[in-house]
């Protein structure tokens, strides 16, 4: 007896992609970039609340998880305009917020003092990194970065104890 | 851009219906903006998975894009519920997963839920127009059977199906938990996709 079912599904997507017209590889691509920038405006003001937010999010109460949330979202949007310091640091504090000694229940309570003394960092760092952004040196983002990762390697270790 | 890409071929994305499912409404905007770049006009969002298991069930859907890390759910959930929807027109669409995490654990976990593909964020017009092509390029069978359903997934071995217990202590189990290893490159994910069958 067959123990499972296996066909060859319609490919639409294929067909569709394949009617005549569209546009080359970079031509999507560069018309793809034009979208984007038409909204980075609003986007990255929306990427300065959401920091700003993370302190809030910290008062409240508000769990492992949710900042967990709104870190890999600051990422996201980060990484897509091009702000890659911002983006590492915000990586910085994901790795901060899913360490692998964490066990599930710890996502949904609030973060502990000491998590919530390396959030305070990571908020301020994020600050400064904005404020640095176009800087002809990035000798001064590169310096914060690595201090965050010293931050969470220091705060997981203290746990971790 | 991916080697993949034959940058002279053309596609054309006017007639491609896109579901985007992602809780960020910037993410969203990020996505649906690089998709009309690209041409498309038919991009339909859902920032929940009831929302985006109403359009599947009312919608003909030609691409999927599912972000795992949603508030208050898992976008695999919706990958898994979508390949056991019965929902014949839609059962096997492309389904590409994007997340932040992309370690081993995590792209594991969905390939066993039925992703077509995975992709890492950030997100850029460059990594979603080559896995679009990928998507497109892909001819593996579409497999229902009892632990599974989903593109054929027969590459290698990874792990023991969802809800099975693993026999040996070496089994990876599908649970998808903390990040326990740094993430994998593009090129690592997409071995892990890449329609190759082993003889069984």
């Amino acid at each position: 007896m067959k123990k499972h079912i296996s066909f060859q599904p319609e490919r639409r997507l294929r067909s569709a992609l394949r009617r005549p017209g569209g546009l080359t590889a970079d031509e999507a691509i560069a018309r793809a970039k034009q979208r984007l920038e038409t909204i980075r405006d609003s986007t990255i003001e929306a990427l300065d609340a959401k920091i700003d937010s993370l302190g809030v999010q910290v008062a409240s109460g508000d769990t492992v998880d949710d900042l967990y949330f709104s870190a890999s979202e600051i990422y996201a949007i980060a990484g897509s305009f091009g702000l890659k310091h911002v983006a590492l640091a915000a990586e910085s504090l994901c790795d901060l917020l899913t360490d692998e000694e964490m066990d599930e229940e710890a996502g949904s309570v609030a973060p502990t003092k000491a998590m919530v003394v390396a959030i305070g960092v990571h908020v301020d760092a994020f600050r400064a990194l904005r404020a640095l952004e176009g800087a002809s040196d990035p000798k001064a983002s590169e310096h914060l970065i690595a201090g965050l990762k010293q931050v969470v390697a220091h705060t997981l270790a203290n746990r971790a104890r | 851009m991916t080697g993949a890409t034959n940058h002279q071929v053309k596609l054309n994305f006017q007639s491609v219906k896109i579901l985007l499912l992602e809780q960020s409404p910037h993410g969203l905007d990020i996505l649906s903006q690089i998709f009309f770049g690209f041409g498309a006009r038919d991009c339909l969002k859902a920032t929940t998975i009831e929302e985006a298991q109403r359009i599947v069930r009312e919608k003909k859907i030609d691409l999927m894009f599912v972000d795992i890390n949603l508030k208050g759910g898992d976008g695999l959930d919706f990958v898994r519920w979508l390949r056991r929807s019965e929902i014949e027109v839609n059962q096997a669409t492309p389904v590409v997963v994007v997340s932040a995490n992309g370690s081993n654990q995590t792209v594991i976990a969905a390939r066993n839920a039925g992703a077509s593909f995975f992709l890492v964020k950030p997100l850029t017009p460059e990594s979603v127009f080559g896995r679009v092509v990928y998507v497109m390029k892909d001819n593996r069978d579409f497999i229902i059977a009892k632990n599974y359903a989903g593109p054929d997934r027969r590459v290698r071995f990874e792990g023991v199906p969802a809800g099975v217990d693993p026999r040996r202590s070496t089994d990876l189990t599908s649970e998808l938990g903390d990040a326990k290893e740094p993430n994998l490159t593009q090129s690592d994910l997409d071995s892990f996709f890449k329609p190759q069958k082993v003889s069984l």
